[in-house]
């Protein structure tokens, strides 16, 4: 599994850091989030997926 | 206000924010609305707006900032004349960009770690004194003395000052009950105005006795290579971080005890598992959510099939907007369980809520205190109201204070 951000979407609401810390991280200036881990481990795939359905912005993008 | 003429008469509605009705009752009317005139709709209280009921509505608003624009937005529901402009809630573009950008880093994901301990400590010390009394009323008792500690320790100031800060803020925000508009527009302008010499007393402190805190930091911020003036610092920024957290924070807490002492399953819930408390915030602030954003159309354009033109104003109501059937499956109903939860209650695009990182710790810290040190509690009394910002008045609960709370405690 890959995993990426629209950073034009993305408003920093921050859901997909509490769904999965290992694969994303915060830019605290500008307020968005950003991949860490793009190719995503098979242990974190579930937590992937709660970001992707959790983001409000429709921001994470699955591939 | 004679209603524009393009509002078709059949989506208006009678729905006053300021009227004496409760949470439950508007959203079995707003039900009915949605049902037979669909997710837009207007009403001729307070001046004449739309009022926005659908999630996909909501989304579009909230992110074509070219159509529809926070700096005319001007639903005052009681106008405060001859004010500063409230930042960063009613700039656009790249100026509002410039203000986030400094205000971001204090609420930053990482921060609340930080802050979390502090409000911890406040709920514990709070619930130290409530506990053995076997009886409480959450929203005087625990719910808004928590959200002003929050506050205060997310900007440094004295947390002696809790009580001066939640009268002069819940004055400027509703106003008094039953007075006139005209007596509550005075009401509302004087607290504003102490309000702003509160903050300017603790700006003055700071500028003699500089500290690496955000009171400091904003000091010695530059927008455009200048510093931000005082006038916008005491009346413009301040307010509005004060306004957009305390109301909001309180009103949420206090509707999860209702919801929770309704139901001692949803307790119970909880108790079984720790790990459950951040689906279960999740959720209460889809059911909960307390206020929704305002704009000002600054084009014609076409929402939901209805024709809007410029210089029309919009709410678009988070609270309406996460019991959109097309967007929730049985939104009526509050689900802990739920997986999936794009709710709508902090907003979208460049305005989202910028504490609604610290909102989150503060609802989980505060519910999950709640149920470590109090046991199964039952609803005795509560009373709710609508306004800028939807709240409890009271909630009374009771408990046996002779029993032992349980709560499996997150990791
Ligand atoms: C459960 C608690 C909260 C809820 C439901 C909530 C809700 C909202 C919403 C819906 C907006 C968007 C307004 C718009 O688009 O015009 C907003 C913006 C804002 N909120 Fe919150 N809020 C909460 C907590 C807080 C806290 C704790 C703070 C800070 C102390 C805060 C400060 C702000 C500020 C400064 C804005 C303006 C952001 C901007 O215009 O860029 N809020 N909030
Ligand atoms: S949840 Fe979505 S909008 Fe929020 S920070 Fe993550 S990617 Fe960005």
């Amino acid at each position: 599994m890959r995993v990426t951000i629209d950073s034009t979407k993305c408003q920093g609401h921050a859901v997909c850091l509490t769904h999965s810390p290992e694969t994303f991280d915060f830019d605290d200036v500008a307020g968005k989030a950003f991949v860490v881990v793009a190719d995503v481990a098979p242990e974190h795939e579930d937590h992937v997926r709660r970001a992707e359905a959790n983001c409000p912005e429709r921001a994470i993008e699955i591939v | 206000m004679t209603r524009p003429a393009h509002v078709p008469e059949d989506l208006v509605v009678d729905f006053d924010t300021l009227g004496d009705l409760k949470i439950d009752e508007m959203h079995a009317r707003a039900r009915g609305w949605r049902a037979d005139k669909g997710s837009v709709v207007w009403t001729d209280h307070n001046g004449g707006y739309w009022v926005v009921l659908g999630a996909a509505e909501f989304r579009r608003g909230l992110i074509e900032t070219e159509t529809f624009n926070s700096a005319s937005r001007g639903i005052k529901l009681v106008d405060i004349e001859d004010r500063e402009v409230l930042v960063p809630i009613e700039l656009d573009g790249p100026e509002h960009t410039q203000y986030r950008r400094v205000l971001n880093p204090f609420f930053a994901p990482r921060r609340m770690r930080v802050l979390e301990e502090q409000v911890r400590k406040v709920a514990r010390d709070l619930l130290a004194g409530i506990a053995p009394k076997g009886r409480c009323d959450v929203v005087t008792e625990y719910a808004r003395p928590l959200a002003s500690s929050m506050f205060l320790s997310l900007v440094d100031w004295p947390l002696e000052d809790r009580e001066i800060l939640e009268r002069l803020v819940s004055l400027q925000v509703n106003g008094m009950p039953g007075k006139s508009p005209e007596e509550n527009q005075r009401i509302q302008t004087d607290a504003l105005h102490e309000l702003a010499a509160y903050c300017e007393r603790q700006i003055t402190s700071r500028r003699e006795n500089p500290r690496d805190d955000l009171t400091t930091q904003l000091i010695n911020a530059t927008v455009d290579g200048e510093p931000i003036p005082d006038s916008r610092l005491v009346a413009g920024i301040m307010p509005t971080l004060v306004a957009g957290g305390l109301d909001t924070t309180q009103s949420v807490t206090s509707q999860t005890i209702r919801l929770f002492a309704e139901d001692p399953s949803r307790q119970d819930y909880l108790r079984e598992d720790g790990t459950r408390l951040h689906g279960v915030v999740e959720e209460i602030l889809r059911y909960a959510a307390p206020v929704g954003p305002l704009r000002a159309a600054i084009q014609d354009t076409e929402l939901a099939g209805v024709s809007i033109k410029s210089g029309d104003r919009l709410h678009f109501m988070s609270q309406l907007a996460n019991r959109d059937p097309a967007e929730f499956d049985d939104p009526a109903e509050l689900h802990l369980d739920r997986e999936s939860n794009r709710h709508l209650s902090f907003g979208l695009g460049p305005h989202r809520c910028i504490g609604a990182a610290l909102g989150r710790v503060v609802l989980a810290v505060a519910i999950e205190e709640f149920h470590l040190a109090i046991p199964t509690y039952h609803l005795v009394h509560s009373d709710s109201q609508l306004g800028a910002v939807w709240s409890m008045r009271s909630v009374i609960v009771e408990w046996d204070p002779d029993r032992s709370p349980s709560l499996t405690q997150t990791a």
